[in-house]
């Protein structure tokens, strides 16, 4: 009988189901403009830059990879947590500046917040999300100088954590990305 | 199996899925709908494969995993139930 334990503490998962609450409420909102507005929904897609997003999404799954990766070598007490890390904050920065190109890409065209139904909530939630991964580089980092010090039951938990919530922005993205850039 | 190449083994089943998602566009042949669900259940199963494998909630205690894999069922169900 294998032993059920609860990764991180309880209160991360009080944090995750609140995110998942909250995000499932704006894809449900992103399905019904797209069925209430199909033309122009695909429309405002074909405007999107979708190889920069897939790359996009391709540097969060990596990153995921990454830090789950390092959480089972602190747990093991191996080496290499610091690069996982660091593999995982270059893939994490290299998110935020591929979406501020995107960002700047569509403001330069003229296509802002109000141009459409479809790009309001396109910036409001790829924001916020964007807001979570800026959040989540700065976990990073203090999980970074957590694994080099002493890996006791309480600093390993944490560090459970702060991965747990990075695992969280890449899933969060990876729907958005389908919603927005791939379901045509 | 070691956990390492799982890991490993669980990510590129993620890459898959997301280049396979994309490549349905250009198929023609399939309709709309029948499209856009499975780019919804295809994201939806990568979605259960970072909280199951890398948030590890495979070996959490269950309601906490039958609280997520119901979320999971939930939204993909809403989802493709809007737009059909």
């Amino acid at each position: 009988m294998l032993d059920r334990r609860l990764p991180g503490e309880s209160g991360i998962w009080v944090l995750i189901l609140g995110e998942l609450f909250v995000f499932s409420i704006f894809f449900v909102t992103i399905a019904m403009t797209h069925r209430a507005e199909p033309d122009q929904f695909l429309r405002d897609q074909a405007t999107l830059n979708r190889p920069l997003a897939l790359a996009n999404t391709l540097l969060l799954l990596t990153s995921s990879l990454a830090v789950a990766l390092a959480v089972h070598r602190v747990r093991e007490q191996r080496t290499g947590v610091a690069a996982l890390f660091a593999v995982a904050i270059a893939c994490g920065s290299g998110f935020v500046a591929i979406k501020s190109f995107e960002y700047w890409e569509k403001t330069v065209a003229g296509v802002m917040f109000n141009s459409s139904d479809f790009f309001t909530y396109y910036f409001a939630f790829t924001g916020i999300h964007l807001a979570h991964v800026l959040l989540g580089l700065g976990v990073l980092f203090a999980l970074t100088a957590a694994a080099r010090q002493e890996p006791t039951p309480q600093r390993v938990s944490m560090i459970e954590c702060g991965g747990i919530f990075w695992h969280l922005v890449d899933l969060l993205w990876i729907v958005l990305f389908a919603l927005f850039y791939v379901a045509g | 199996m070691s956990p390492t190449r799982r890991l490993i083994l669980i990510w590129m089943a993620l890459i898959a899925l997301t280049l396979i998602s994309i490549g349905t566009r250009t198929n023609s042949q399939i309709g709309p709908v029948p499209m856009y669900g499975f780019v919804i259940a295809a994201a939806l199963l990568k979605v259960r494969f970072v909280i199951l494998d890398f948030m590890e909630v495979r070996h959490a205690p269950w309601a906490l995993r039958l609280l997520l894999e119901a979320w999971i069922f939930c939204l993909c169900a809403v989802l493709i139930g809007v737009f059909s």
